[in-house]
């Protein structure tokens, strides 16, 4: 029922921005806003089931790695959402700069589990001289 | 008229006998119950203290209580068949439950691993698709090296104990040789031999290892990031490595077929077999080792009957575990790639593929070192009864 329920609120927004935009241009993109937060919101309530199962799931032991990976994930939609947003109100340098910042934030996660590889692969390498 | 006077003599005799029975009472009486103990007594642990250490792990710790129900759940255990396939397959290298546990954590890394993928086509723009399936990338390969087992330590200690042994061979063959006056024979027809095993198998122990290392590090590293073409030098390495170990079997094998103090099993229905399973079970060198088992096989006999069968099994012992533990663990590494595959995730199907082809790696190098200690002990018996 809830996607039945988004899909309504979704067609009624467009119905309603296609109007405002006739009558009163420069509210149509906080109407926008409005309405992409709010599906977003709906659509994380939804989701937080599935995301405490999979913590469950893993466990205790990968327990750190999978919260960078839910940190990554978190960061890779809202800057999606961020950037689409920019490009339907037509700004699409804004766009670029959004997705630049999500990129680098991501890359910034990375670096510690990087540096555990790294550190991995040189214990590989030497495991012949150490034994 | 005979028979009327047996029956009354019977009929007159049996009240005597019940009267006796009544006049000659036996005294019965219940003893009083002592209570029993709920602690074992002391005959039982000085039996415990006198088994050997190594016998300790194998049996349940409750045997070693001073509680009466302890010690009988202890019993209760041990006497079950399965404990009893669980104690001879630890002896023998074959633990299957943590081959089991490895399968199931990573089918769960798998999974999720399938789950993101999904999740990262969703995104539109590219960018941001290639920076989460990177960090993707890193954490599956992080959370697979965190499960991965290849127990390279345990082989390392193989290596170390098997070259320590074939080392001792060589100076005791020279001088049981000494003793024996004829030396010039000897040199040349087992001494060369036993030098070149000897030489083999330092150099195939001192090189798997850093071998093994260099080419999982370069799976890593290609695992993490598509762009990163490492399977070149990945396949070159090894091929290499194949030739070299190649070469020296071959060597092995011209040196074997011209010397003649050991002898090759004839071309039976079962040396056929063995020769097969040999060859498809082993990666590699199969072939080689197939046939190396042919002098290995007939100078088995030659052991027995210097040794006995005990010592063949003590032999065996030595060698199996290790070479068993290295069978499940490619075994698994195999079923876990068929996992990636089943599931769409190529990055880590490839990376679970190399570590079953490093593990391949190590049962050709442990399969040619234990045939080539055979061989050596083989030698030293033969050299040894030609003295005595």
């Amino acid at each position: 029922m809830d996607s039945l329920k988004i899909c309504m609120l979704a067609v009624l927004g467009l119905f309603s921005l296609s109007v405002i935009k006739q009558w009163k241009a420069e509210f149509s993109p906080l109407l926008r806003v409005a309405l992409v937060l709010l599906c977003g919101g709906v659509a994380l309530g939804a989701i937080s089931p599935v995301l405490s199962y999979l913590a469950d799931l893993i466990g205790k032991e990968n327990g750190t790695y999978f919260e960078v990976l839910l940190k990554a994930l978190g960061i890779a939609f809202l800057t999606q959402y961020a950037a689409e947003l920019c490009r339907a109100c037509g700004e699409g340098g804004l766009a670029h700069s959004v997705e630049l910042v999500g990129k680098i934030e991501i890359l910034l996660l990375c670096i510690p589990l990087m540096e555990k590889i790294l550190h991995t692969a040189e214990s590989l390498l030497s495991v012949g001289g150490a034994s | 008229m005979i028979r009327a006077k047996t029956k009354r003599g019977v009929l007159l005799c049996l009240p005597l006998w019940v009267a006796l029975c009544l006049m000659l009472p036996i005294t019965a009486q219940a003893a009083e119950a002592t209570e029993q103990s709920d602690t074992m007594p002391s005959e039982y642990h000085a039996w415990i203290d006198s088994l050997p250490p190594e016998l300790f792990s194998l049996v349940p710790q409750e045997l070693f209580s001073n509680d009466m129900e302890d010690v009988g759940h202890a019993v209760e255990e041990m006497s079950d068949f399965s404990y009893l396939l669980r104690t001879l397959g630890s002896l023998i290298g074959a633990e299957i439950d943590g081959c089991v546990r490895v399968l199931a954590s990573v089918c769960g890394l798998l999974l999720l691993s399938a789950v993101f993928s999904a999740l990262e086509s969703s995104f539109r723009s590219a960018g941001i698709k290639r920076a989460f399936g990177f960090c993707t990338a890193l954490i599956i390969t992080l959370s697979l090296l965190a499960e991965s087992s290849f127990c390279l330590e345990e082989v390392s200690r193989y290596f170390h104990n098997l070259n320590a042994l074939t080392a001792t061979f060589l100076p005791l063959n020279g001088a049981l040789y000494a003793m024996g006056g004829n030396t010039g024979t000897a040199v040349a027809s087992s001494a060369g031999l036993s030098v070149y095993m000897t030489v083999m198998e330092e150099l195939i122990g001192k090189t798997i290892l850093p071998f093994c290392g260099i080419c999982m590090a370069l799976a890593l590293m290609g695992s993490i990031d598509s762009s990163l073409r490492t399977s070149g030098l990945l396949g070159t390495v090894k091929k290499n490595y194949t030739t070299a170990l190649s070469f020296l079997m071959m060597l092995l094998l011209a040196m074997l077929a011209a010397q003649n103090t050991l002898g090759t099993r004839s071309d039976t229905l079962a040396m056929r077999s063995l020769k097969f399973a040999a060859g498809s079970w082993i990666p590699v060198v199969g072939g080689s080792v197939a046939e190396v088992l042919r002098t290995v096989s007939a100078g088995m006999g030659y052991l027995r009957g210097a040794v006995g069968i005990c010592g063949v099994l003590l032999v065996l012992l030595l060698l199996l575990p290790t070479l068993v533990k290295l069978f499940l663990l490619r075994l698994t590494w195999q079923l876990c790639a068929s996992a990636a595959d089943l599931l769409g995730c190529d990055r880590e199907k490839k990376l679970l593929e190399e570590f079953a082809s490093i593990l391949g790696y190590l049962i050709a190098a442990v399969s040619i070192c234990s045939s080539v200690l055979l061989l050596s002990m083989i030698l030293l018996a033969r050299c040894a009864s030609a003295i005595g």
